[in-house]
């Protein structure tokens, strides 16, 4: 039997996206684990014809951004678009998207579901956010204010790859935040209420089109 | 998005606590220091509106905590 195959995208330039790709490599090992053949489309290699290209022939079954993106379209190295709506969304079709991305469920999550054929789109209605410690930009994965985001966000991807489903993963992900809302609310510092107010927000953020019950 | 007076003037008096050492990374839009953040605000941005509302939703889950 073929394996099956898992696309990500980790651009990395900028503080936004540097800190994504780093915090991916913890997805990146567990897929690595459980048997999946890693397509990563790092740094310049996040780019249109790259991502076309290698879709189209590896037909991934789950596929997973980190970028920035519209409601529209989400970007890879350097704001190249990677997809768009009413474009190439059909590249969606048949897999699980997760998209660590601005807006991308507003109106693109659904599109790739109703028109592209994907089976489930977990994204974002609003901007992802996390607070981080510029001091720390060499080791963003020692950075103790931005993992309560990003830990909770990369346990969507590791939910699904332990087998749950996408509603699963989805309410994992938002009992991670909860978990760390009400550690970091006992903190009096301003960081840390800026963290807790990213936390909020990004799971107010959270959700998902599709089939709830799809696993990979 | 949040264009009230009141709730802007709040979120500026906490956002001048925030330490310069950090920074507040809004995805599309870019990572910004405590100074930039005070000017996005205070000039009704896009992501000072966000950053109001953010804020408020944070301010107002205590008030949900007490209920």
């Amino acid at each position: 039997m073929d394996q099956k195959k898992f696309l990500i995208t980790t651009p990395e330039h900028d503080d936004v996206t540097h800190y994504c790709s780093v915090w991916s490599n913890e997805i990146i090992n567990l897929a690595k684990e459980k048997g999946l053949d890693i397509i990563n489309l790092n740094k310049e290699k996040a780019n249109k014809n790259n991502f076309e290209t290698r879709i189209k022939s590896n037909k991934p079954v789950f596929i997973m951004f980190n970028g920035h993106g519209t409601k529209n379209e989400i970007y890879g190295d350097k704001e190249e678009i990677l997809i768009q709506e009413d474009n190439n969304e059909y590249l969606t079709n048949c897999a699980i998207v997760y998209a660590r991305s601005c807006f991308s469920l507003s109106s693109l999550g659904k599109k790739c579901c109703k028109i592209g054929g994907a089976k489930a789109f977990i994204g974002y209605f609003f901007p992802f956010m996390f607070v981080s410690d510029p001091n720390r930009c060499a080791t963003p994965i020692k950075d103790t204010l931005a993992e309560p985001c990003l830990s909770s966000s990369n346990q969507i991807p590791i939910s699904l790859l332990k087998g749950n489903d996408v509603q699963d993963s989805v309410s994992k992900s938002k009992n991670q935040m909860d978990k760390s809302i009400l550690k970091w609310k006992v903190e009096t510092t301003v960081e840390a209420q800026i963290v807790v107010a990213c936390l909020m927000w990004n799971k107010k953020a959270l959700g998902f089109e599709g089939n709830p019950k799809i696993i990979l | 998005m949040s264009e009230n007076a009141d709730e802007i003037k709040i979120v500026l008096e906490r956002i001048r606590l925030m330490p310069r050492t950090i920074q507040l990374n809004i995805g599309t839009f870019g990572s910004f220091t405590r100074d930039k953040l005070l000017d996005e605000i205070e000039n009704k941005t896009e992501v000072g509106c966000l950053v109001t509302d953010m804020y408020m939703a944070y301010l107002r889950s205590f008030k949900e905590d007490v209920k």
